[in-house]
């Protein structure tokens, strides 16, 4: 993170020395065509737990999801509305590979309060978000106009399809003082919620119509997952801080 | 192919199932159809038309994973559609399933939960709320389609009831035969889990998750089967055993006499790795309810030792529980006595009577059947310790047996710990009734288990005998080693007629086996039996009768008229190397259904008269020596019975010692059953050897 910001830090400065290119702010509307490739920054870490009756006792199951950092890949297209105020959509999308840490403790047959504990992993538990945002960006000339800086915010419909533990195996033989972990059983999960984006992009024209440009987004909302260890419902957050860089057109 | 179609909630379109896609692709397959069938449900996985619900590696193929999806059409499970798909690096390797491709319906669910409840209750279901009722999409054969709520009921009965017109659609008993953990109330009050099978919407008391048939039945107050089937006539069968509805137990003598059993598999598995009664998992069987408590003053004078009574029984090859009498029934017991599967020590001893038939086959009469009974309490003692806390009071472990059984101490009780407290010997000397078989308890050994049980006691606690003899036992934690000697000794080391002294040297030799020699558990063993006064300083005889089972024959005894008679040869060993006179020669006659028929108390002499064929006629047996006759016997006429014989004396170093023989068997004498005795004529005398 520390490393990324420096990186853009350079890359401003560098930008400022280029020639100004005038812009005309009449005619007619502009377009702005942006295809990004990044990295989504946030790590996401939750929470699942039920207490299924096994065995004529009250259990538990817990599953710890990590979410990883990962790659995201967007493209977003604005019109200009009134001089450099420009309306769009962005859609995003991003898949990472999570894992969830599986604890049990699973009651005995026989016996009361003689749970067995058991751990495992299930390290496929996949998860890709896709968002959708209608925007307004505001544009700011900077470096004689060859450079632009750009802030937009605006309402997004974040799509999160995250694999859910929904129960667990595991063996256990007479006398069933011990039980293993055998294997998560999994289902797929997808909800889609409204939230916010917001986010700056920096951008430098190198012609008149092809430019590059470089920023960050924050988008997040919450949603509940219709799958969980309790067969109800499971809240997580989605979304997250990602930076970001292209290549960006304008017509 | 075209995907499913969604269809809005306000769509019209009639309602179909559309067409039920059978999927069976192997590896070997790859028909262009095949391929696009392949494609046809990746298609419908990426739209979201298959959800996953279970995703594992293969654990026997390396690389392979199994995936498995349910049909969902506008996100509600269609029942019966779904697929599982072998991945191998990515790539389907195999794919078999069901899917319905132009399934059309409109999935808005009209009817409320509440009333779904109500229509599934009105067909006998036992369901208290609809609140988790899942929808589904449920296709008919004949291609018709509905949305049902699915609803269940703790019996496993499971209706599928259309949620537009409230009928059922679909009716399910999902319950085969299965192990269910089910919960009950024992005799005590006490909550415990029960091991039962679900069978037919119901459950029985037969134990679906240990490794035999563990069962328990409940005669209903049917004393007189009861009685049928504890002399092996009749059978057992899967209507007999206790049953419940909702696998909610609340009997508790089937509660505790089905659970006390797996426990004490349990221990005997976790211990000794022993597999059940005979360590090839035979089947257990209990028997509760033989009669209602409440009856014990109607039920005729034969069945009233069903009431406060529990024994295993050879016949049946269960252990029948009692149900014990109220309080004010019994004079002796005022206070009443509970239920005898309510004990869990009480439940142990009964089950290790079958361990002992399977194994020594200790003959349940004088000192042999001593040591059987005392083998029984203590693994009965010793099953509680290892399920219960130490403690006192219902439910703990202790070294009284049969404490659960009656508010106070009662006369149903023994001590380990001090036999004395309930008229038991704790010393050798002071064993009582050996050789009175049938008006004293078999010999005694109800009576003379205490000596052993003394001795399991001192070589586990250790302390200060009243014959003023230190022991210094294991201690506690260590009961294991004691419960271990005494276990290998009792089931693999004792024979069948073992006497007290055996029984010393058999646990004595198991300590060597297995902690060495003048270890701490051997010391213990040692200083415990020779509290009780089983020492090894003094003589031992032991009888040999030849042949074992004597024929019976037409020719006449010497002096006697009678026939048939039996002829077989007696010799008498010492083997401690101690010398013993014989100061009192006793024969007891039993007919074939081991009443005693006669007793003859013979003077020493008669002793050296007869026992001069190994040595010089003497009332003396030498140290190692074997005195031995041959003598021809008749039984009044009988076909068959058998006897024992009893040498009275005291040893070269003072001590007074008794020694009974095994039992020597003439013609068929099977012994099912002790019964009253009389007399008749019976004659032993001396046969001159040919």
């Amino acid at each position: 993170m520390r490393a990324t910001r420096a990186i853009v830090a350079v890359w401003l400065a560098g930008m400022s020395a280029l020639p100004a290119q005038a812009q005309s702010p009449a005619g007619p509307r502009q377009m702005l065509v942006e295809l990004s490739g990044g990295f989504l920054t946030t790590t996401r870490t939750f929470t699942d737990s039920a207490a299924p009756m096994i065995n004529a006792e009250a259990g538990q199951i817990r599953a710890s999801y990590v979410v990883p950092r990962s790659a995201i890949f967007s493209v977003g297209a604005y019109t200009q509305v009134w001089r450099q105020l420009s309306a769009g959509v962005l859609f995003g999308q991003s898949s990472r590979s999570s894992s969830a840490s599986i604890t049990a403790s699973l009651p005995h047959p026989f016996f009361f309060s003689r749970s067995r504990q058991v751990e495992g992993t299930e390290p496929d538990a996949e998860r890709s978000e896709s968002t959708l945002a209608v925007l307004l960006r505001r544009e700011f000339p900077v470096a004689r106009r060859r450079a632009t800086v750009a802030v937009f915010g605006g309402p997004a419909w974040l799509s999160v399809r995250q694999d859910v533990v929904e129960r667990i195996n595991y063996s256990e033989t007479y006398p069933y003082d011990t039980a293993a972990f055998t294997s998560a059983v999994v289902t797929s999960a997808k909800k889609t919620q409204l939230g916010l984006l917001v986010g700056a992009d920096v951008l430098h024209f190198v012609s008149r119509r092809l430019g590059v440009g470089a920023g960050v987004r924050y988008s997040a909302t919450n949603a509940d997952l219709p799958a969980s260890l309790s067969s109800g419902v499971l809240a997580i957050k989605t979304g997250g801080l990602d930076v970001n860089a292209g290549i960006r057109f304008r017509f | 192919m075209t995907g499913l179609l969604v269809m809005p909630e306000a769509a019209q379109l009639t309602p179909t199932a559309g067409t039920r896609l059978l999927i069976s692709q192997t590896s070997d397959d790859a028909t262009s159809d095949q391929r696009a069938m392949i494609a046809f449900v990746e298609r419908m996985i990426a739209d979201g038309d298959l959800r996953l619900i279970d995703r594992r590696q293969d654990g026997f193929v390396e690389g392979s994973i199994h995936e498995r999806f349910r049909q969902v059409f506008a996100g509600v499970p269609v029942f019966g559609a779904d697929v599982a798909v072998q991945r191998r690096n990515g790539q389907v390797l195999s794919m078999f399933g069901v899917v319905y491709e132009g399934l059309r319906i409109n999935v808005t669910a009209r009817r409320p939960t509440a009333e779904i409840a109500n229509v599934v209750r009105a067909n006998g279901f036992a369901v208290t709320t609809a609140g988790d009722a899942q929808l589904f999409v449920l296709p008919a054969p004949d291609g018709s389609v509905s949305v049902a709520y699915l609803l269940r009921d703790d019996s496993g009965k499971a209706a599928y009831v259309d949620a537009n017109s409230g009928t059922i659609v679909l009716q399910l008993n999902e319950f085969q035969t299965q192990a269910a953990v089910g919960q009950g109330t024992g005799v005590l009050g006490d909550s415990k889990k029960v091991s039962a099978t679900g069978q037919s919407g119901s459950f029985v008391s037969s134990d679906g998750l240990r490794p035999p048939a563990l069962e328990t039945y409940d005669l209903r107050g049917d004393g007189s089967r009861v009685m049928t089937l504890a002399v092996g006539r009749g059978t057992l069968s899967d209507a007999d055993l206790a049953r419940s509805s909702n696998n909610v137990w609340t009997d508790g003598a089937v509660v505790d006499a089905h659970v006390y059993a797996g426990w004490v598999y349990d221990y005997y598995f976790k211990r000794f790795q022993r597999r059940g009664l005979d360590d090839n998992n035979i089947r257990i069987q209990s028997i509760v309810n033989p009669m209602r408590a409440t009856d014990y003053f109607t039920a005729p004078p034969a069945l009233r030792g069903l009431f406060i009574n529990a024994f295993y029984s050879t016949g049946c090859r269960c252990v029948v529980y009692g149900p014990g009498v109220p309080a004010g029934v019994v004079a002796a017991f005022p206070q009443g006595v509970r239920n005898f599967a309510g004990a869990l020590d009480v439940v142990a001893h009964e089950l290790t009577h079958a361990v002992t038939d399977a194994s020594s086959r200790l003959a349940y009469l004088n000192e042999s059947g001593a040591l059987n009974e005392a083998f029984s309490d203590m693994m009965g003692t010793s099953v509680e310790f290892f399920h219960q806390p130490t403690g006192t009071g219902p439910r703990t472990a202790d070294y009284l047996m049969g404490e659960d059984l009656t508010p106070v101490n009662g006369s149903l009780q023994r001590s380990m710990r001090n036999p004395d407290e309930f008229d038991q010997p704790s010393h050798y000397w002071f064993r009582s009734y050996i050789g009175a078989l049938l008006d004293f308890d078999s010999g005694g050994v109800h009576t003379n288990s205490g000596i052993a049980n003394n001795a399991f006691y001192l070589a586990i606690e250790g302390g200060t005998h009243p014959s003023g003899q230190v022991v210094i036992g294991v201690g506690a934690q260590n009961r294991e080693q004691i419960e271990r000697i005494f276990y290998r000794a009792f089931t693999a080391m004792l024979p069948a007629s073992a006497t007290f002294f055996q029984a010393r040297q058999a646990t004595v030799q198991a300590a060597r086996d297995l902690f060495g020699a003048a270890s701490a558990p051997e010391r213990a063993v040692i200083g415990a039996w020779t509290a009780v006064g089983v020492t090894s300083t003094g003589s031992a005889l032991t009888t040999q009768f030849s042949p074992p089972r004597v024929t019976p024959s037409n020719a006449r005894c010497s002096g006697s008229t009678v026939t048939p008679s039996f002829t077989f040869r007696v010799a008498v060993t010492e083997f401690q190397r101690v010398g013993f006179t014989v100061e009192r020669f006793v024969i007891d006659s039993y007919d074939a259904s081991l009443r005693l028929i006669s007793r003859q108390d013979l003077p020493p002499g008669t002793f050296r008269s007869l026992f001069n064929e190994c040595q010089a006629g003497n009332t003396r047996v030498g140290a190692g020596s074997t005195a031995c006759t041959t003598l021809c016997a008749t039984l009044g006429g009988r076909t068959s019975g058998a006897a024992i014989f009893w040498f009275g004396g005291t040893d070269d170093n003072g001590n007074y010692g008794l020694f009974n023989s095994d039992l020597v068997r003439f013609g068929t004498t099977s012994f099912a059953e002790f019964a009253d005795g009389g007399s008749d004529d019976i004659t032993y005398s001396r046969t001159v050897r040919q």
